[in-house]
């Protein structure tokens, strides 16, 4: 049984994209990471303040400059240090944020996506947040497209996402680990965490059906060396997310997550730790990323979310 | 009614394997498995008991899976409880009292750690150490407070008896405000919790507002603990004499503050508290305490115990076998077997392997001889000196019998012949002058180089199997040894599931399948998760090769040449903590003592060799030789890392003997590894 009743929709079906007080979002080289900004403001999307989240020192093309002459637009490094990109959030005028934010999650790394709500929800914890999510058309695998994908570069180091502690001499609980393409981050995670039972979870239906299967073939040493459940959410939907974790952990249980599927999914379990004190987020963050892991935009999805 | 594709309970099989990482590993599960490495050649020269009641602070050195987690948390005090449990009429108390201590086991969490610095260093530079300090402290006393209140719960103890006095002696000794007013030691504990759950709260809200971090007290190590440990020596007497361990794991996660921390603590213990470090090399953490003056001295102000420090290779597999037995006891259909040489057999039988290679071809005589100028160009000398010295059953001897050839100086027909007699005075016992030389060339020094090359050859995987193939592929680390028996298993489970089940036993073909994926897997996981990963990937694939040319080497020049020598003091600092970490994750192994750095050297240095576990990825041996080592300049290190492009070695290691030897190198072995081991 659902949890909570949710909303989401294709951006091409959302009416009321209609005003925001602020849009986030982070420029990649991703074509998908402005798909729905130049999409929202083509519609007549009506946007006080613009926050542009960057992660190298790529420069701004002129076709987005063009609609930035229009904006008030606050560049924020997300190339940083943890702490340090929330300072810089944390410097931003309070008043920028007003009550109607737009986050377009695409390009955002998953660290940024937690440490944002999370301000959202201890700064302004009535806000209602509009996340959009530009489903890839595919991934970019540097050889075979099954195990030649990788997002980052140089070493991993573990973190417990901003916020998203737990209770820290309640350590040893149960992983509920999201997997991605990456086998080495699922790795360090279970290297480095103390867990008492792991549960594996892969997307189904994923994006597209090859994609749970490259989640297998990436993440089969583990599944193979550790007694493990396995469990399945979609790939595109936070709410059954946070079902899935609902139901497995409960209300009042100690449990580790590690996030390392999809956006929407790590949405879903930000959202779920956001009212369980009790769940620790654990993310092993890279020194440097690839810029690009995308190819094209296959449709966006908008998610209403309540922070309440 | 079950259908034919219901799994029926009794068909299931857990592998006894597969519990491998004694961080997820239940108590009562850590007693179960439990083989003590204490007097034994694990840990030399260190029982149980000192280990235990040691007062001065123990560091516990091992690489990783080498089971410092298993032994510390053998001493923690959840496991102290389920030898408790096991102990039929022994009470909590008297266990406790009998041991004469109870550890506490903390383990540095890597992202615990780097969060918990990150936020409150934001919030105070100077500070954070000390709220470390708080946190730690909080942490070990609640530990301590829920023993007692355990000892009360199985009625071992009435805290009712003592608590109001000691009560009042605690709000006496310590200055802590929120302390003064308590009544129980539940209110106590209470207080703990509650700061506790400030640090947690301020953990994850402060760094999104400003909000300062407010303690209602901010205690130091040992303040309030102490206390408390002292007072519960006058009030429960049996537990007078009770050393508190802080059991820390895993100190190299630290940063170098907490480590120059806990080294402090190191130096300044307490009477009744002491702390049992486990930490990975040397290398790669600091002796410093916090006033940097200061460096911890070795016997002066703690005890260093090295897991495996001199094991012997008997000693190695001693303990491999207890580690199955126990396993293997747990398992219902496995427990009757033969154990684990029943499952895995001992020894490889090279010569029937090199039967199956060769099967009865000439190729590799042919290769072998073409090496000598005089008769690779002369086809019918070539197929001559095959006819007398071949043995077709026996490829080892007549490849044994071509090298005699290639190296004689005399005629090649009359080397052939003399070799050829000097096999048959070998295979039927009779006497001959170079008998002696056949036998150790037979029985020791080729038969493992010639496998390896007639499989290169013939284009094939040389088999790693038996018993004694794992132990040395372990090279004394449980977690390796127990990792590919785990494997093996799963291969026998998968791919003959009906005669590992019937014979008890699993075929060489799945054991060596086994092992070969579970050696690349492991390379690749490691280099995918350390620091460096991709510079130590590309070190160690650059070296692997360079020993898997010397192994190829026709003239079997070096055989097993599996060692490296570099000079660390001439790398850069980057490099030396790439190398350092390579160490610490035991990618690569540095011998133990310094040694004679090559045969042809008269100059004693460093040896290292690439994990053991690897040597299948390579198809070289994992015995320990002596004679060549390989020599790495500097420069040679750094590309190596940046880059595959491995280094041709062998013929430099052939200008620099003609050089220098007058003698075939052979002769140069150390003999500390006996043929067949």
């Amino acid at each position: 049984m659902n949890s909570i009743i949710y909303h989401m929709n294709n951006i091409e079906q959302c009416c009321d994209l209609t005003a925001t007080d602020t849009f986030i979002f982070s420029l990649t080289t991703e074509k998908r990471s402005t798909k729905s900004f130049e999409y929202l403001l083509n519609n007549g999307l009506s946007i006080k303040n613009i926050i542009v989240i960057k992660y190298t020192e790529d420069k701004i093309p002129d076709s987005i400059l063009e609609y930035f002459k229009h904006y008030n637009v606050t560049i924020i490094r997300g190339d940083t240090l943890p702490i340090k990109f929330i300072m810089q959030i944390k410097k931003l005028n309070i008043d920028i944020w007003g009550s109607k934010i737009l986050i377009d999650i695409s390009c955002i790394k998953i660290p940024e996506i937690f440490s944002i709500i999370k301000y959202f929800k201890v700064i302004i914890p009535g806000v209602d947040l509009q996340v959009l999510y530009s489903i890839p058309y595919d991934y970019n695998f540097s050889k075979e497209p099954f195990t030649s994908y990788r997002s980052f570069i140089g070493d991993l180091s573990m973190y417990e996402l901003f916020g998203f502690s737990g209770v820290s001499h309640e350590t040893n609980n149960d992983l509920y680990l999201f997997m991605g393409f990456e086998g080495a981050l699922a790795l360090k995670v279970t290297e480095d965490t103390a867990y008492k039972e792991l549960n594996l979870i892969n997307n189904l239906p994923s994006f597209y059906q090859k994609y749970k299967d490259i989640s297998i073939v990436n993440n089969y040493q583990l599944m193979q060396n550790q007694k493990s459940c396995m469990l399945y959410t979609p790939a595109d939907n936070p709410f059954e997310t946070y079902n899935l974790l609902e139901n497995s952990i409960g209300s009042d249980t100690y449990a580790c997550i590690a996030p390392l599927s999809t956006k929407p999914v790590a949405l879903g379990v930000c959202l779920f730790a956001l009212s369980h004190e009790k769940v620790r987020v654990v993310y092993p963050i890279s020194q440097k990323y690839n810029a690009s892991n995308t190819v094209d935009t296959y449709k966006t999805y908008v998610y209403n979310i309540s922070l309440q | 009614m079950p259908n034919n594709f219901t799994s029926q309970l009794t068909d299931t099989f857990d592998n006894p394997f597969d519990d491998i990482n004694a961080n997820i590993i239940e108590p009562q599960k850590i007693l179960s498995l439990w083989c003590t490495p204490f007097n034994t050649g694990v840990l030399k020269d260190m029982d149980e008991k000192k280990f235990r009641t040691q007062k001065l602070p123990i560091i516990l050195q091992g690489s990783r899976g080498s089971g410092k987690t298993t032994i510390l948390k053998y001493f923690s005090y959840p496991v102290l409880k389920e030898r408790a449990n096991e102990r039929n009429g022994q009470s909590l108390l008297s266990v406790i009292k009998s041991e004469r201590s109870i550890g506490f086991y903390f383990r540095c969490d890597d992202s615990f750690v780097n969060t918990f610095k990150s936020i409150f260093e934001n919030q105070s530079p100077d500070k954070w150490l000390s709220f470390f300090e708080h946190y730690l402290e909080l942490s070990f006393c609640k530990q301590i407070i829920s023993v007692l209140m355990d000892l009360n719960e199985v009625q071992n103890i009435c805290i009712k008896s003592f608590e109001y006095k000691f009560i009042q002696n605690i709000i006496k000794e310590v200055n802590i405000a929120p302390i003064s007013s308590a009544t129980t030691i539940q209110d106590i504990f209470n207080f703990i919790l509650t700061e506790l759950r400030y640090i947690d709260t301020y953990k994850n809200e402060s760094i999104f507002s400003n909000v300062i971090f407010t303690p209602s007290a901010l205690l130091k190590l040992y303040s309030l603990s102490d206390v408390l440990i002292n007072n519960i020596s006058i009030f429960v007497a049996e537990l007078n004499k009770t050393i508190y361990l802080i059991l820390i794991d895993e100190f190299e996660n630290l940063t170098e503050e907490l480590q120059q921390f806990f080294n402090t603590a190191i130096k300044f213990s307490k009477q009744s508290i002491s702390l049992r470090i486990g930490r990975r090399s040397e290398g790669i953490v600091t002796k410093a305490t916090i006033n940097q003056t200061e460096y911890l001295r070795e016997k002066h102000d703690y005890f260093l115990v090295e897991i495996n420090k001199g094991q012997k290779f008997e000693d190695q597999k001693k303990y491999f076998t207890e580690i199955a037995f126990k396993r293997l006891c747990i398992s219902s259909k496995l427990c009757h077997s033969d154990g684990i040489l029943g499952l895995l057999g001992d020894k490889e039988d090279l010569d029937e392997e090199c039967r199956e290679i060769c099967r009865g071809r000439q190729e590799h005589l042919k290769q072998i001889l073409s090496e000598k100028n005089s008769i690779s160009s002369n086809a019918e000398l070539k197929d001559q000196i095959i006819n007398i010295i071949k043995n077709p059953n026996n490829p080892i001897a007549e490849t044994i019998n071509a090298l005699w050839v290639i190296r004689s100086k005399d005629d090649v027909l009359i080397s052939a012949q003399n070799a050829k007699e000097a096999m048959l005075a070998f295979f039927n016992k009779t006497a001959h002058p170079n008998v002696k030389k056949y036998i150790n060339d037979y029985e020791n020094k080729y038969r493992y180089s010639i496998t390896v090359l007639l499989s290169s050859i013939y284009k094939r995987k040389k088999l790693y199997y038996g018993f004694n193939t794992i132990a040395h592929l372990a090279d004394g680390n449980p977690r390796t040894f127990i990792n590919i028996c785990r494997t093996i298993i799963s291969d026998a489970l998968f791919y003959e599931k009906n005669r590992f089940f019937e014979t008890k036993s699993i075929s060489k073909e799945s054991q060596n399948r086994a092992i070969s994926e579970f050696s690349m897997s492991e390379f690749e996981n490691v280099c995918s998760i350390i620091k460096y990963g991709n510079k130590i990937r590309n070190l160690i694939l650059n070296v692997g090769n360079v020993f898997a040319e010397f192994h190829k080497d026709k003239k079997v020049r070096y055989p097993e040449t599996n060692q490296f020598v570099f000079n660390k003091l001439e790398l850069s600092d980057d490099l030396r903590n790439i190398i350092n970490t390579s160490e610490s994750w035991s990618m690569i192994i540095k011998r133990e003592k310094t040694q004679r750095v090559s045969a042809s050297i008269d100059r004693k240095g460093d040896i290292y060799y690439i994990n053991r576990a690897f040597s299948p990825i390579f198809n070289i041996s994992y015995r320990i030789r002596g004679g060549v080592n390989v020599r790495f300049s500097s420069d040679e290190i750094t590309r190596m890392m940046v880059s595959l492009s491995t280094e041709r070695k062998l013929s430099q290691q052939d200008k620099l003997e003609s050089s220098t030897k007058n003698d075939i190198q052979l002769s140069l072995f150390n003999q500390e590894d006996r043929p067949n081991e």
